[in-house]
């Protein structure tokens, strides 16, 4: 049994250098993250939360949510360098986010849907008429577009994310962007007309 | 944002949604109070490890999982362990700092009480934790002795880790110079010649660790081939999991950015609700 103990135990040389190779890190590591985070949390909280709500995380589970993605921009703080958008880069970072708790918890999410919590909204009361108006008709617009069409429209139109920033963060060819814009603009301006037709 | 193709009419529209889709000052107030909490739990003070890292991993998994797989934890745990602590801990430091060798002799007895970062050899730190944390992740009831004597009784050779590890903190605390010294004393504690390996679980746990060393040690082109050594060897044992999480987080460290997220991919679909789920999703991205 002993003998077929897959090699032996590395020497001292070998722990040597882990410990050596653990210094570089350390040193590029910037000293001042947290403060860092709390600065993009306070320019981009929104953000996250409508674009983690937006991707079909519980309404429970998304404070949750909007914390572990700032948990992830902590860590990664120093690996992000200006290479365009911050809210790009959250918005990749959000989908992923969005992704674990929608797998993790597709089941309660159901269950949830009947029980629906109330949502964490500034305006705690009644919203005014035409905003609760254009709350139910964005909602309804973007949850009858397909996906891709939706959050490139979310993104660009509610957000005000340039295009070539949404090709970025979704990974996909800027002119393909352009194209789902197009698209979900013309929808949107026909639904908009159609309504605009029914109440008169 | 110029939008010459929507009309007024729809930007109205849209901008009233997104007046209404925002956040209450409640709730903002609250998620920046558990973030900076959970930022906090993430620094390196050397005594708080335990805690910190137990709630976090809960965090991070949402299950507890963990509290239940004693076997599955104490490897997984250099994994998990390893990646964080090149990331949340280290980013809290600049400096590799001072050996300060007091600090790090005293760390088993203070447990219970953080100790302010600035006193801790971070150079040690990290590679303290990798071999600390993982007897605490393992018995995450460790405070109730009665539980590490069912441990001691049940399986000698993790058992003799524990007191072992202990044992030689306080030894090296005379003669330990360096943090690094410490942390080779540990080693050589943490592979006892009279704890051969004989089950099964051992033999898992000795290829694990040795893929850990050399992941640590920067060698991921090793660590993968141990790993697939044990792949090979354990297809189906029990720390299946722990390994293809430290295969996913070696991938990425060895330039296969690609071939990591793919394994990724496949542990995540495969085990949504690993406690490691996020340790795997967060492995390569944005590499």
């Amino acid at each position: 049994m002993t003998d077929d103990r897959p090699g032996g135990h590395p020497g001292k040389d070998e722990r040597m250098l882990q410990v050596a190779s653990q210094i570089p890190m350390l040193e590029s590591v910037p000293a001042d993250a947290a403060a860092q985070v709390e600065d993009i949390f306070r320019a981009h909280a929104d953000f996250v939360w409508r674009a983690l709500r937006r991707q079909g995380v519980a309404e429970a589970d998304v404070e949750d949510a909007v914390q572990e993605v700032f948990l992830v921009v902590y860590r990664k703080v120093d690996e992000y360098v200006e290479q365009g958008s911050i809210r790009a880069w959250l918005f990749t970072i959000s989908r992923q986010v969005a992704n674990h708790y929608k797998r993790s918890f597709a089941r309660r999410e159901r269950k949830q849907q009947a029980l629906m919590e109330e949502p964490v909204r500034r305006h705690e009361g009644l919203d005014a008429p035409e905003v609760a108006e254009a709350v139910a008709v964005v909602s309804a617009f973007l949850a009858g577009l397909g996906e891709e069409q939706a959050t490139v429209f979310h993104l660009v139109e509610v957000e005000g994310l340039t295009a070539p920033e949404v090709a970025a963060s979704l990974g996909v060819n800027l002119n393909t962007v352009y194209g789902r814009l197009r698209l979900a603009r013309q929808r949107f301006e026909q639904m908009l007309a159609e309504r605009a037709k029914q109440e008169l | 944002m110029t939008d010459p193709e929507l009309g007024q009419q729809a930007r109205e529209i849209l901008k009233r949604y997104r007046s209404a889709e925002s956040l209450g000052s409640d709730a903002r107030a609250r998620m920046l109070g558990g973030l900076r909490a959970k930022i906090a739990a993430g620094t390196p003070a050397l005594g708080a490890a335990k805690s910190s890292l137990l709630s976090r991993v809960a965090t991070a998994g949402k299950t507890k999982l963990i509290l239940g797989a004693l076997a599955v934890a104490v490897p997984a745990a250099w994994t998990i362990h390893r990646s964080q602590s090149s990331v949340d801990y280290t980013l809290r430091t600049a400096t590799p700092s001072v050996p300060a060798a007091p600090a790090v002799t005293a760390q088993p007895e203070s447990e219970r009480e953080p100790k302010a970062p600035a006193a801790d050899p971070y150079g040690s730190a990290t590679a303290w934790e990798q071999l600390d944390v993982a007897p605490e992740l393992a018995a995450p009831e460790a405070e109730a002795p009665a539980s590490e004597e069912r441990r001691t009784a049940k399986r000698s050779a993790s058992a003799q880790r524990t007191p072992g590890a202990t044992g030689s903190n306080a030894t090296t605390g005379s003669n330990a110079t360096t943090p690094q010294a410490v942390v080779l004393e540990e080693k050589a504690e943490e592979s006892p010649a009279e704890a051969a390996p004989t089950s099964t679980l051992d033999r898992e746990m000795q290829l694990m660790k040795r893929a850990q060393v050399a992941q640590a040690a920067g060698r991921p082109t090793e660590a993968l081939s141990i790993l697939a050594e044990h792949a090979k060897q354990f297809p189906n044992g029990k720390l299946t999991e722990s390994r293809e999480v430290a295969r996913v987080i070696a991938l990425c460290q060895a330039g296969q950015a690609q071939a990591s997220r793919a394994a990724a991919e496949r542990f995540l679909s495969a085990r949504p609700n690993s406690p490691f789920a996020n340790r795997v999703r967060g492995a390569c991205a944005g590499k």
